[in-house]
């Protein structure tokens, strides 16, 4: 019993720190989004009504819409080419430290800095970018003020800050793997490509299941970048809700309609933090039952001599 | 109203029914502190041992620093500047505010602040301390309006702010272009006195290389990012549409009901016009707030422009300006007809209608009630504020501190030998004096919760500039939302306010 009371005492500091940094904050932003409260935090219950109002409201509407594409389209991009660039990178015996430090570089930049170098580079009078389009085209392109491609260029951004997480996780994936698998297929004649597909990238499961996870989430909140480059204009095509939720809250001073916005948000990341494994495993399942039949089925072919049962 | 209000009246006034105790025994105090202040030498105070906490807004944080140990070494007291990212200014002094806690004891901060600041006694008045100023008397007459919040002072102005025009001197004045331009529009080449002529001018210039850099240049800069200054830039062209000099008060709200004016046809012609002047800037003016505004006119290539004083300021350091000796400047213009809210129609005029826009309205310093050492802390206000200081002030790059006494005007020769090395500042300043002095300047909006407005306006009138909206549409849902905004207000206490910015009784 003493053993069992003194687990707990042990344990109680960091609950208590948890608490008191996450869950507490947690549970006043959910009261806060339930009243009328301003920047000096008093205010009345309203029930829900911060959250129908949400409902019909534009700009939150369209920012919430944005923060979706923002995660939904970024993150897979950010996927493939950290992927592409982990393997790349695996590859050479020499060098591979400066190579990765070079690929690192973008994640080691602040934010705000990555949005004032990225104007820089994109505006079409005077960035690097433009400049070269032009003496290859002769076309200059508005890359911040036309709407798609404001937003294109917002995960522009995005993707060349983030891409290096990506790498990170996957590059270490990749250098945790035991040798032996790979050398059995390379001694049975298969392709690099088999070996990626039916190797490295199912033994990476875990890897990219972390480095989606947390990028996902991350990518939820996206704000400096869009604070910086584009305000979240033109209009407000490329607002998130996270900076929508600060003007609102923070700089309007409407604090409990603001904190109902970062409750949705919480929500959606959420569901998507539960859903996304959950996902995962399915997919996973159903693509080893493909390859276990893949399998068999060339077990089988191999057993009658070539000949197809 | 918090007591503090009540009992600084002037003792003749404090005999009032509802007058209790308390507030007796304080206003006797605060008169008794008042006099001990006013009574004392003209020496510099001994401030020794104590501590002045003061919170300032990121990029005037030069514009106290700069006379900092000076004060300190006169005194022997001691200031620590708390820096608060622009943005965040506002936030940071309520929450201090409203928490009761000590956090500083002088805040510097946006004038539209002043009466919400003031109503909820979170700032002392500073009637006891001011008779012992003696350059009260200098303080333009519409930064005095300012600092007033229910008849008692509560500021000390730092900064005088009024949104004019610039012009390329090299642009406009040149003959070959003058020929031209007259040629194509049929009237001379000018600074512009209506829209339409700034929006010729602007589109003339759009295209070509007029200041022989190389490439072609463009017409107009102004900012208009979302979530910058856009609002302040936007409503100084309102203002001239809908702030009609026959009605006082009409730019924001209708006075005696306080229906929202801002989707009127004034306003909507404004914001049309702001929408078509994007044709003659670059494409990234979207994207530029004041601070992008300000360092690309500066480095050249557009014709007209419109800001606050800092764009003159900037232009004087050849470091990062191209356009020193090459600045015009003209009091916003304003066009022959206005709307009148009462007629519901427009009425026309015979010259054009100008109004100046006190966007912002400058930097003032208050003392915070929770100070445990608001003499201290009236001395320093007082001393960034001395005529000589506040000179120096307003004649160096970077502090964010703009003309705003008699004197800073009166002595254009002043500015040329100044740190700032002003090219020819006799315009500059009469510019801005005009400005301030005109008859029909109009004060920001200075009622409860005016951020929340702030922001709701950019909101629309960014959809309207984005084409996601017609003009219409977009201020008819920011006027919906002010409408919220003043009925959670309360409707009365901001009428009330409102009324008050402009002496309606």
């Amino acid at each position: 019993m003493k053993v069992s009371s003194a687990k707990y005492f042990l344990v109680a500091p960091p609950l208590l720190f948890f608490l008191a940094l996450s869950l507490i904050p947690l549970l006043l932003t959910l009261g806060l989004s339930l009243t009328d409260a301003d920047l000096s935090g008093a205010g009345n219950w309203i029930g829900l009504s911060n959250y129908k109002a949400l409902w019909s409201d534009r700009i939150f509407l369209r920012s919430y819409l944005n923060t979706l594409e923002y995660a939904v389209i970024g993150v897979p991009v950010q996927y493939v080419l950290g992927l592409v660039l982990a393997v790349f990178v695996a590859q050479f015996q020499h060098g591979r430290r400066l190579l990765r430090l070079i690929v690192l570089i973008p994640l080691m930049v602040a934010p705000l800095v990555v949005g004032f170098i990225w104007k820089t580079m994109l505006d079409s009078r005077l960035g690097p970018v433009d400049d070269l389009l032009r003496h290859l085209t002769g076309i200059a392109v508005p890359w911040l003020t036309d709407e798609t491609l404001a937003f294109v260029s917002i995960l522009v951004v995005d993707t060349w800050q983030w891409t290096p997480f990506m790498f990170l996780i996957l590059f270490a994936g990749i250098a945790s793997m035991p040798r032996e698998p790979f050398e059995a297929a390379y001694v049975d004649g298969a392709s690099r490509w088999r070996v990626f597909w039916d190797i490295t990238f199912p033994m990476l499961g875990p890897a990219s299941l972390a480095a989606v996870l947390l990028r996902g989430i991350e990518a939820f909140k996206i704000f400096d970048i869009v604070y910086y480059i584009t305000g979240g204009g033109p209009g407000s095509v490329t607002t998130s809700t996270t900076l929508t939720a600060y003007f609102t809250g923070l700089r309007s001073g409407h604090v409990g309609y603001g904190a109902a916005m970062t409750v949705i948000l919480l929500l959606t990341v959420i569901a998507f933090g539960s859903l996304f494994p959950f996902a995962v495993k399915l997919i996973t399942r159903q693509r080893g039952k493909t390859f276990a039949r893949a399998v068999n089925r060339n077990i089988a072919a191999t057993n009658f001599g070539g000949v197809r049962a | 109203m918090v007591d503090h209000n009540i009992n600084l009246l002037p003792a003749g006034r404090q005999a009032s029914a509802g007058t209790t105790r308390r507030s007796l025994l304080q206003g006797m105090a605060s008169l008794a502190l008042g006099s001990a202040v006013a009574t004392r030498p003209a020496m510099a105070a001994d401030f020794k041992g104590k501590t002045v906490v003061v919170a300032v807004g990121s990029f005037m944080s030069s514009g106290i620093a700069m006379f900092k140990n000076k004060w300190e070494a006169e005194t022997g007291g001691r200031i620590e500047i708390v820096e608060i990212p622009f943005g965040d200014l506002y936030q940071r002094l309520f929450t201090a505010f409203t928490s009761g806690a000590h956090q500083f004891d002088v805040a510097v901060y946006a004038s539209n602040w002043i009466p919400e600041f003031a109503q909820a006694g979170h700032i002392v008045s500073l009637e006891p301390y001011y008779p012992q100023k003696d350059n009260w008397n200098s303080v333009l007459p519409s930064v005095q309006r300012i600092m007033y919040s229910q008849g008692q002072r509560y500021t000390v102005p730092l900064d005088g702010d009024v949104i004019f025009g610039y012009y390329r001197t090299d642009a406009l004045d040149k003959p070959d272009h003058k020929k031209r331009f007259q040629d194509k529009y049929g009237y001379a080449l000018a600074a512009p006195t209506t829209w339409e002529q700034y929006r010729d001018i602007a589109q003339f210039f759009t295209g070509w290389d007029w200041s022989g850099s190389g490439k072609p240049g463009f017409g107009v800069l102004e900012a208009q990012k979302p979530k910058d200054v856009g609002p302040y830039i936007f409503i100084s062209r309102a203002a001239t549409y809908a702030a009609n000099a026959t009605l006082k008060g009409s730019l924001f709200f209708d006075p005696d009901t306080m229906e929202p004016q801002i989707n009127n046809p004034g306003w909507v012609q404004a914001l049309k016009d702001w929408i078509e002047i994007r044709k003659f800037g670059p494409p990234e003016m979207a994207t530029y707030g004041g601070g992008e505004m300000r360092g690309n006119f500066v480095a050249g290539d557009y014709a007209l422009g419109i800001d606050w004083a800092d764009v003159g300021i900037m232009a004087q350091d050849e470091n990062s300006s191209t356009i020193k000796g090459k600045l015009g400047y003209f009091v916003l213009p304003g066009p022959s007809k206005v709307w009148n809210y009462r007629t519901k129609d427009w009425q026309a005029f015979s010259t054009p209608q100008q109004a100046p826009f006190q966007g912002w309205g400058g930097w003032h310093g208050s003392i915070a009630k929770t100070s445990k050492v608001p003499e201290a802390a009236w001395d320093f206000l007082n001393f960034i504020d001395s005529t000589p200081n506040a000179f120096t002030a307003v004649t160096t790059p970077g502090t964010a501190r703009n003309p705003y006494r008699v004197d800073h005007f009166s002595n254009p020769d002043a500015w040329t030998k100044a740190p700032v090395k002003y090219a020819d500042p006799k315009p500059y300043l009469d510019t801005i004096k005009a400005a301030l002095s005109h008859p029909n300047v109009q004060s920001d909006l200075r009622i409860l919760q005016s951020g929340r407005y702030y922001e709701v306006l950019d909101q629309w009138t960014q959809e309207a500039l984005a084409g996601s909206l017609s003009p219409e549409a977009a201020l008819a849902k920011a006027a919906d939302q002010w409408r919220a905004i003043t009925k959670e207000a309360g409707v009365a206490s901001q009428r009330k306010l409102y009324r008050d910015l402009y002496g309606l009784t």
